[in-house]
């Protein structure tokens, strides 16, 4: 029988059985749209993850105080050590010829006050490099001064958050702020930008990195960030970091360095594991309809015991019999995912539509596997009754 | 119809249509257990970070430095409203107050003679052990020292024991952390790990002397043991006016324990309600499948139905008869879903001792539950359906 | 065209082992008009069976226009079948789904033939057995006598050899039987070989070839009735 034939004869078999495809085809559509939208998730969040560090730029180093030897490894999260990482040691790893840029951290919690209202906020001490490093962009005035690392100017930026609690809605520049006692000059408020990687961008005060240390009454540096030129070897442009600490710190090793590469690294292997769970626990679901396609086949093949005889009597062969019931299920199975594919897409749209900052979107490779695993399970399903119907004797079915 | 003979048919008529109602029973015990390991996956997960959380002890409150809008602790970062041994000292002695540890952390190195270790070492009070239930192992916890100046004694946590002195005594040995020294009064037993710090390599000083080691004015915390049977709520607005008072103004942070947990619980609830989600996408497709056999089914038997009726059953108890064949299927579907579950928990349980239990008696019973729920939808439409044909018609069918 | 030498069947029926066709030996010409009769249990609807290929014998040897049929597979019978075989089956067995023309067009989609020349090749016969008003009509809506001309017209759509009908008025009225066994030796007359296994002893008679079945032997007996009968058609 041509291919084509064999479409329209099993067309007309759906046609006739309208209820019993529906069902079917609601199971598989319901199955391969879960699949899809399940990965999504989890493939827009992995995608949002890798966005938010691309924004960080590629070559960043991040420079810890403490080191640990431990079985378990792990970075140094508390920031404390009993030999503080100083501006000294930020500038000496500028020189290195393979450094763009250094931003050296200071991190601390103040009361920031203007006329009547204060706020508890973040107060980071850097110098011009770190808009750069962190990519954040100024909504007006100007950045850091460049001497922030040699002089403690009394000036500030602030995050634009802090702009409409303390300032609503007036302009703030060369207004003077107060921070726990010291005063200082709005010079610059930072573009809206939201939340990056935890650091909540609009409720933030930076200062130069000396104002920053004379504040809090002390020259430890919180973090390091450093930018790379693009260098074939950045492990050895590690090391000489490292060496260059260890040779300030009477020679020992208490930094740990790690790149924007690791850290994005582990994020994308947890989001990737996760969204490969979900997807198979959401293709359970096709399992199971594929376990209906089956009974329904069974039943079909018993009620159409006489048209297969019939059939055989004509001269239809065992193969042609299998390949008709098989392409059935198969026709049936296609349709129906196609079907789940577009409501998944029509309910990515929607969702994106209704919450634009989410920004769903479906993989070209979860639609495939979507579909690739429901032919699976129509063609593993359909198999065993293709063969029963292969099989019907037409010297059986054919008397009376 | 007498009950037993009206089970006694229900089971015959499920069990003549062996092979359809075995794919059936099949694909609904997929659907169930997919259910039910993720809710059980949930509640597990749950009582597991609860568990994290909650084995340092209950009744804590803890305070830190600065006043944060957000959930998230900012004791790390650098201050000048801080919190102060004199503050710790102070709130150690208000009314209800059990027992107070000051907490401020760091990493340095840990040298016995020729070994050293670069690993976390927390500066507490002596009632730390107690306060977080940690046990020693060897020796004792640190002395009730003055808070403010306190002796130079450490205690280790068992793996940073073994990595220094193997199986040697450690007791009464002098170590340097970072340049100072230290001598060691006690070793903890293994506690394990929390949220993936490993607690067993971990050095405890007195708080006075890790200020010192890490330079800084400012605890990170104050955590706050209370009685028993006290209202918290009522002890949390003590505390945080006094120290208000203290201060001069409200920077600080301080949340109790239930707090903390009631947070982590809204998270953990949505984390568990997703599970349930997708499990319930295999439970539809499944219970879809029963719906549609039934139907069908119903349809071949039309000529039984016309039968009965001509026999004089009445309509409600031909209904009864077919939609005790869908719970009874449904139910059968039910059991081995729960037995695939606790399959499964048997495997796991030999690959993966630490994991929580699945099979208890809550997804037991929701398992059984959904499917006499699932049984009974499925099967009252086309029960109903094959009752309402007229009988003549029925038996003309076939 | 037809030869069955020392052909055997036996059946397993429970632990029995039934000998249903014992050394059948049978030849068949091209044109020729058989009638097939016997008591149940004979054998006859075994040895049509035979005859279409649906069934393989135990031993013995069928010839099939000069092709040992006895060693072929399956797949080769079948295809045999489609092209030298027409069937025609006491309960019709037209597929409920589809058209009169549809069920009529089954084996040309078998064969894969064009769907153009498909229709061409339906149209034909369907005239030929009277039913051409009648090509999009349901199985539902025709009666006894027109499902039966469909299921001929289905039998030679693809200009078989052999034509085997096993009681083929069985289920129809004795107007409508009668109609379709003439339909039937009118086609004879054009020169297709006919078969036709029969309890209805009229029937049987009309066939100039007539063939006795008892207990899986095999007898053969002529009558003048049907001689006269072909010679006074001819003769118009």
């Amino acid at each position: 029988m041509k291919s084509v034939d064999v479409l329209y004869f099993n067309l007309q078999v759906f046609t006739r059985h309208r209820w019993r495809t529906g069902m079917l085809a609601f199971c598989v559509a319901l199955g391969v749209a879960s699949v899809v939208l399940l990965t999504s998730l989890g493939e827009s969040a992995r995608r949002y993850v890798q966005r938010e560090f691309a924004l960080l730029g590629n070559d960043l180093l991040i420079v810890l105080p403490g080191k640990k030897q431990t079985s378990g490894g792990g970075v140094p999260i508390y920031g404390t050590s009993p030999r503080d990482l100083t501006l000294a040691d930020a500038e000496h790893i500028s020189r290195l010829a393979a450094v763009k840029s250094v931003a050296p951290i200071i991190a601390g919690n103040g009361a920031v006050s203007y006329k009547s209202r204060n706020r508890d906020v973040i107060v980071i001490g850097s110098t011009s490099g770190f808009l750069q490093a962190r990519n954040l962009s100024l909504a007006m005035g100007s950045g850091l001064p460049d001497d922030s690392a040699e002089i403690a100017r009394p000036v500030a930026i602030i995050g634009s958050k802090l702009q409409n609690e303390l300032f609503s809605g007036q302009n703030p520049l060369g207004k003077m702020l107060t921070v726990d006692d010291y005063r200082y000059q709005v010079i610059g408020v930072l573009a809206e930008r939201g939340e990056s990687l935890g650091l909540d961008m609009r409720d933030m005060l930076i200062l130069p990195v000396r104002s920053a240390e004379a504040l809090f009454n002390s020259p430890a540096l919180f973090r390091i960030l450093i930018e790379l030129h693009a260098v074939s070897d950045r492990q050895s442009v590690i090391e000489q970091i490292y060496q260059i600490v260890k040779q300030r710190h009477q020679n020992e090793e208490d930094i740990t360095i790690i790149t924007q590469q690791t850290v994005m690294q582990a994020f994308n292997n947890i989001l990737v594991t996760l969204t490969a769970i979900i997807g198979l626990l959401a293709a359970i679901s096709l399992v199971v309809a594929g376990i209906l396609i089956m009974n329904l086949s069974l039943i079909s093949v018993q009620q159409r015991r006489p048209e297969i005889g019939l059939l055989k009597a004509l001269g239809a062969s065992h193969k042609l019999i299998q390949q008709i019931f098989v392409w059935e299920s198969l026709m049936l199975v296609i349709v129906a995912s196609v079907i789940g594919l577009l409501c998944a897409q029509l309910i990515i749209f929607a969702a994106n539509q209704w919450l634009p900052i989410l920004q769903f979107v479906a993989p070209i490779w979860s639609h495939a596997v979507a579909l690739g695993v429901a032919m699976l399970t129509a063609l593993v399903f359909s198999w065993l009754p293709a063969k029963q119907a292969a099989i019907v004797s037409p010297v059986e079915v054919l008397r009376g | 119809m007498k009950l037993t003979d009206g089970l006694r048919w229900i089971n015959r008529a499920v069990l003549s249509q062996r092979q359809r109602n075995l794919l059936t029973i099949l694909g609904f015990a997929i659907g169930v257990s997919a259910v039910t390991i993720l809710a059980a996956m949930g509640d597990s997960l749950k009582q597991f970070v609860l568990n994290e959380f909650t084995q340092f002890g209950s009744n804590i409150i803890a305070i830190t430095p600065g006043k944060t809008e957000t959930m998230g602790n900012t004791g790390i970062l650098r201050t000048n409203r801080g919190l102060s041994l004199y503050d710790a000292e102070y709130l150690a002695n208000l009314p209800h107050i059990k027992a107070m540890v000051p907490v401020v952390a760091g990493t340095a190195v840990v040298k016995f003679r020729s070994l050293s270790r670069a690993t976390d070492v927390v500066g507490v009070g002596h009632h730390a052990a107690e306060a977080w239930n940690m046990q020693i192992a060897q020796g004792r916890f640190l002395p009730k020292d003055d808070l403010l100046q306190p002796r130079s004694f450490a205690v280790l946590g068992s793996k940073l024991k073994a990595a220094l002195f193997s199986n040697k005594n450690a007791l009464g040995q002098q170590i340097h952390i970072g340049s100072s020294r230290f001598r060691v009064v006690g070793v903890f037993a293994s506690k394990g790990q929390f949220l993936g710090m490993d607690l067993d390599e971990i050095a405890y000083i007195p708080a006075a002397k890790a200020l010192e080691l890490f330079n800084r004015d400012s605890l990170m915390e104050i955590d706050l043991m209370y009685r028993a049977n006290v209202d918290v709520d009522t002890l949390l607005t003590s505390v945080k006016n006094r120290l208000i008072n203290r201060h001069g103004a409200e920077d600080f942070t301080i949340v109790s324990q239930d707090q903390m947990l009631e947070s982590l619980d809204d998270i953990l609830n949505v984390v568990r309600f997703a599970g349930i989600a997708i499990g319930a996408i295999s439970l539809l497709v499944g219970s879809v499948g029963i719906y549609t056999i039934l139907t069908i089914t119903l349809s071949q038997r039309k000529g039984e139905v016309g039968l009965l009726r001509a026999l004089g059953m009445q309509q409600r108890l031909l209904i009864s008869l077919f939609l005790g064949e869908a719970v009874f299927m449904a139910i059968l579907g039910g059991m081995a879903g729960l037995l695939l579950l606790a399959c499964i928990q048997l495997a796991l349980s030999l690959a993966l001792p630490q994991l929580p239990l699945l099979f208890t008696f809550a997804s037991v019973s929701l398992g059984l539950g959904v499917s006499i729920v699932v049984g009974l939808l499925a099967g009252a439409t086309p029960a109903y359906q094959a009752s309402r044909l007229p009988p003549i018609e029925a038996l003309r069918a076939e | 065209m037809i030869k069955l030498a020392g052909v055997n069947k036996w059946y397993q029926s429970g632990s029995e082992s039934l000998h249903v066709l014992k050394d059948i030996d049978l030849n068949i010409a091209q044109g020729d008009y058989l009638s097939v009769m016997g008591p149940s249990g004979s054998g006859k609807s075994t040895l049509l069976n035979m005859l279409g290929l649906l069934d393989v014998i135990d031993k013995g040897e069928y010839w099939l226009a000069q092709q040992p049929t006895h060693q072929l597979n399956e797949e080769q019978r079948a295809s045999l079948r489609g092209k030298k075989i027409g069937f025609i089956f006491q309960s019709f067995q037209l597929i409920n789904r589809l058209s009169a023309a549809e069920n009529v067009a089954l084996p040309l989609v078998l064969a894969e033939i064009a769907p153009a020349k498909r229709k061409q090749m339906v149209e034909q016969v369907l005239q030929q057995v009277g039913l051409t008003d009648r090509a999009q009509h349901l199985p539902a809506q025709l009666s006894g006598g027109q499902l039966q001309r469909v299921a001929i017209a289905r039998a030679i759509v693809m200009q078989p050899e052999l034509i085997l009908a096993d009681e083929p008025t069985g289920n129809l009225d004795q107007h409508s039987g009668l109609e379709i066994i003439e339909l039937l030796e009118s086609l004879n007359l054009k020169g297709l070989t006919l078969v036709l296994v029969t309890h209805d002893t009229q029937m049987g008679q009309r066939s100039r070839r007539k063939i006795k079945m008892i207990d899986g032997v095999l007898s053969e007996g002529v009558t003048e009735q049907a001689n006269q009968q072909i010679l006074q058609v001819s003769e118009q």
